[in-house]
């Protein structure tokens, strides 16, 4: 008793159907023309495709979080994520995207311009830290070997030292540390004065022990305490222009949690060796990834959390240091784990490719189609023209929606999916093949093929769409892009089989050229294989039973 | 005029009938030992890994002309870089039709090392260069990740298929086709020395969903002829199985072939007009995989889901009963038993499908059940 419910049900609307589903797809473009109204002319126009940097030409960075840096928890990426697109927009590029991924990743991508040289400025400040300056030095000539004496500096347990002797250490002198450090401080001395500072200095800055490293600007050497202040610590830097209190141009600093306390120590400590005239005594430095930014001595006693950074800066060296010191309390350190710059030229000879092989594989596909099914291929390649219009205007959609970029793969998801939406008309096809076989007419064929292809239909694409989902939930990179052009053609491919294709053809069955069997409908009798009855014979006992019902 | 189609006819009508399932020894076979070859494969020559995998930095240099000359012109331009670790790079011509390339592989770079390497690439004679500089973790963190993936699929699809047709034994048979496909692709890129990078990978978790919808599409035909077969006196499980595979043979035929033409056009435009890159990696992995998933649906999934039913006592009872009646009747072949079903069906047509007491409690077609 199903199937005459079900053919009621769809026979006498396909019109209604298809009129319905051509106008949804009109409506599409209407909101791709509706955005676009709204949105910015020129090349962010809402008609092209969002590309790719791999297809437009462009520079990827992948920096991924390291495990020692502390758990990465998604909280902690998405900070980093925020602070590092800060950082990348602050270096006046625009149009720069940075997000997470694989859930310990960081991408960023600048389209269009190869902008590689920005890994030094985004990568390199990652971690921040403020210690004391606990004597300095000039640069050695040679290279001595110091591993020795670094062993000795790493085997002690600095984090006995409280505050107060870090801070007695500073203005009294290394000579005030407790005896058993003692043999720590000859050693620290020593790689003081055979330490050399080059431009790239590459420093191990581990955060509880003390660190010789220098300043790559001024080219002064230094042995610094262990960490006072870690730079997750600081509230807001801030570059402030000169005015009355200020000749020229500093940095505002407001520090928060134990970090203000730490500081407030600290500068009561200092500038009363400031006040004293003991400069050497007074200073400490901020440190970024294992080398000195500035080393300021304490102008001022600070209660409040807050200070300012005076010396020589300029408008612009006083901003990049607000930046960094802003931006610089990543809460993970990060490692570049990748590079990729694409030239424009290149990436339009894939794009093009890609182009190519796509039209390529729908020209062959229609042959077939055509070869094989006659007149019902008219009808497949209808419902593959249906679906990549619809799919263009999805990308168009989701790529302003969501930020869906079409990628090389993302463009060979959407050539794979040429072949699973044909199947899905070559398992209805010959379904009503396989009705007509039977005896059935074509009209009730139809139907009755429907009613079994489309459960068929239904389960094959349910296993693609598991898979994109599945894909693109679990897999990283490339993957993803090809995941979501697959489950999104398929998803389309179950909408124009349902809402197009089905009923186009229950409406050509009703014609006389493919109800009547004609030579070239692809269900003659001849091409089915029927020997000795005609399908029009049958078409015609079918009306009249028809109209019995 | 129409012979592939009078092909399809006779299949369906079981007139012609290919034994897929009798005749598994030999498809198992057959599929034993291109796996044991692409095992070998894997065993002897091993994968070719890309530069996601090694680690190490990719340059892509347009030139003019992508000869030899060219080649050693951007070799002499890494070594006048003056950076050491450069040394010794693998270069490659790629490319003709739309673009003439040449690519250059070096060990793992700092940034200021590649920018230099870029700059004398260009002083050289390229006309531009992309650089991909990767971390030795970065294949390895897409292969993982897609392992998982892999993991999790193969459990939702045990279950997607269990629960679609209530039968486990379709589970495995699928799982175990799979596992086929993805051997044979493996071992075609380890005998090929295609390069395994992310894109190959990407292509490989394709199969996975590829290879099962095919397998799905066959146990659907499956799981409808074979619908009350315990009630039916002439057809065991395994022929209607088999015919089923023979009626849905037209389908996977085509089927195959259209989705094997717009892969072997990404393969093609891949290898012929960009030389390198991931179109090429990812088209080599569908199009093999997809040619073994089709193979294993038919050969290897439905046998083996057969077999494994064969067990089932209710199943071989049947089996023995059909069997053993038939000998009693000594002639009648199997294609006489299908063959008037149209003929019996033609002359009511649609009013066949409601009410019909003349009709014989024939459920192995399935209809009354839909």
């Amino acid at each position: 008793m199903a199937a005459p419910k079900t053919r009621s049900a769809n026979l006498p609307r396909p019109k209604r159907t298809l009129t319905l589903f051509l106008a949804a797809v009109v409506a599409m473009f209407g909101l791709v023309a509706l955005i676009d109204a709204n949105g910015k002319k020129g090349d962010d126009s809402a008609w092209k495709p969002k590309l790719g940097l791999d297809l437009q030409g462009g520079t990827r960075i992948t920096f991924e979080a390291k495990a020692e840096g502390g758990k990465v928890t998604p909280d902690k990426l998405k900070q980093a994520r925020d602070i590092v697109d800060q950082r990348v927009n602050g270096t006046g590029v625009t149009e720069a995207e940075v997000t997470t991924q694989g859930g310990n990743q960081i991408i960023v991508e600048i389209p269009g311009q190869q902008r590689a040289n920005i890994v030094d400025q985004v990568g390199k400040t990652a971690q921040l830290r403020f210690r004391l300056v606990w004597a300095t030095g000039q640069s050695a000539a040679s290279p001595t070997d110091t591993t020795k004496d670094q062993k000795i500096v790493d085997d002690l347990d600095w984090t006995k030292l409280s505050l107060d002797q870090l801070i007695k250490a500073e203005t009294e002198g290394v000579a005030t540390l407790p005896k058993e450090f003692q043999k720590g401080v000859t050693s620290l001395q020593k790689v003081l004065a055979g330490f050399i500072c080059t431009k790239d200095l590459q420093v191990n800055d581990v955060s509880d022990k003390p660190l010789v490293t220098c300043d790559t600007s001024s080219g002064e050497v230094q042995l610094l305490s262990p960490t006072v202040i870690e730079g997750t610590q600081i509230k807001s830097a801030d570059a402030v222009p000169p005015s009355q209190q200020n000749v020229e141009w500093v940095v505002a600093l407001a520090l928060k949690g134990q970090g203000k306390d730490a500081f407030d120590k600290i500068t009561d400590a200092l500038f009363q060796q400031t006040q004293a005239g003991n400069e050497a005594g007074s200073r400490f430095a901020i440190v970024l990834d294992g080398v000195t930014l500035s080393a300021p001595t304490s102008q001022f006693h600070s209660t409040d959390g807050r200070s300012q950074i005076s010396g020589n800066f300029t408008s612009a060296s006083s901003k990049d240091l607000a930046n960094q010191l802003k931006y610089g309390a990543l809460p993970l350190t990060f490692g570049v784990n990748g590079v990729s710059e694409e030239g424009p030229s290149l990436a339009g000879s894939q794009l093009h490719a890609g182009l190519i092989a796509g039209l390529v594989g729908m020209i062959l596909v229609v042959l077939f189609l055509l070869f094989y099914y006659r007149g019902l291929g008219i009808v497949a390649i209808g419902s593959l023209l249906v679906s990549a219009i619809i799919t263009y205007a999805s990308v168009l959609i989701l790529g302003k929606a969501v930020g869906f970029t079409l990628t090389l793969p993302g463009i060979a998801g959407l050539i794979v999916a040429i072949g699973i939406t044909a199947d899905s008309f070559i398992v209805f096809f010959e379904r009503i093949r396989d009705e007509v076989r039977e005896g059935k007419s074509l009209r009730l064929a139809v139907e009755a093929g429907w009613v079994r292809a489309r459960a068929t239909i239904l389960a094959a694409d349910g296993v693609s769409i598991l898979a994109a989902l599945v894909l693109f939930i679990f897999a990283i990179g490339v993957v993803r892009g090809f995941a979501f052009a697959l489950g999104l053609t398929t998803v389309i491919d179950i909408f124009v089989v349902f809402l197009f294709t089905k009923p186009l053809v229950t409406l050509l069955a009703r014609t006389k050229f493919f109800g009547q069997g004609h030579k070239l409908s692809g269900l003659d009798a001849a091409h089915l294989g029927i020997s000795g009855r005609k399908v029009s014979e049958l078409a015609r006992t079918t009306s009249t039973a028809g109209k019995a019902n | 005029m129409g012979k592939i189609s009078t092909f399809g006819q006779h299949l369906y009508e079981g007139r012609i009938s290919f034994d897929f399932v009798g005749r598994r020894k030999l498809w198992y076979t057959v599929s034993a030992i291109i796996m044991v070859a692409a095992a070998a494969g894997l065993i002897a020559r091993g994968f070719n890994y890309g530069v996601e995998f090694k680690g190490g930095v990719e340059f892509t240099a347009t030139v003019q002309k992508a000869d030899s000359k060219t080649a050693d012109a951007m070799r002499t331009a890494v070594e006048e870089a003056a950076v050491p670790e450069a040394g010794d790079p693998t270069v490659t011509t790629s490319g003709g039709g739309g673009a003439e390339l040449i690519r250059i592989q070096t060990k793992p770079l700092t940034q200021d090392q590649t920018t230099k390497i870029k700059e004398s690439l260009l002083e050289g004679g390229a006309t531009e260069v992309s650089q991909n500089l990767i971390g030795p973790t970065y294949g390895k963190q897409v292969a993982n990740k897609a392992l998982t993936g892999l993991l999790v699929f193969l459990v939702l699809v045990v279950i997607f298929i269990w629960a679609y047709f209530r039968e486990w034994r379709m589970s495995v048979a699928g799982i175990v086709a799979l596992a086929h496909d993805l051997v044979i692709t493996v071992g075609v890129y380890a005998w090929t020395g295609f390069e395994v990078t992310p894109a190959t990978v990407t292509g490989l978790l394709t199969i996975l969903g590829f290879s099962l919808y095919d397998t799905v599409v066959v146990f659907d035909k499956v799981r409808e002829n074979t619908k009350g077969i315990l009630k039916s006196t002439t057809r065991t499980y395994a022929q209607q199985a088999n015919l089923a595979l023979n009626q849905t043979l037209v389908r996977s035929i085509n089927t195959s072939i259209t989705a094997l033409l717009p892969v072997a056009a990404l393969l093609i435009v891949g290898v012929a007009v960009l030389g390198t890159g991931p179109l090429k990696d990812l088209a080599l992995a569908l199009f093999v995989g997809m040619l073994a998933g089709t193979y294993s649906s038919i050969f290897i999934a439905t046998p083996l889901a057969v077999q494994l039913k064969d067990r089932e006592p209710a199943i071989k009872a049947h089996t023995a009963k059909v069997l053993g009646r038939r000998e009693k009747e000594a002639d009648g072949p199997v294609a006489v038993a299908v063959a008037p079903q149209p003929k019996r069906l033609a002359a009511p047509s649609g009013a066949a499908k409601r009410s019909q007491p003349s009709r014989k409690p024939r459920s192995q077609r399935g209809k009354g059940g839909s």
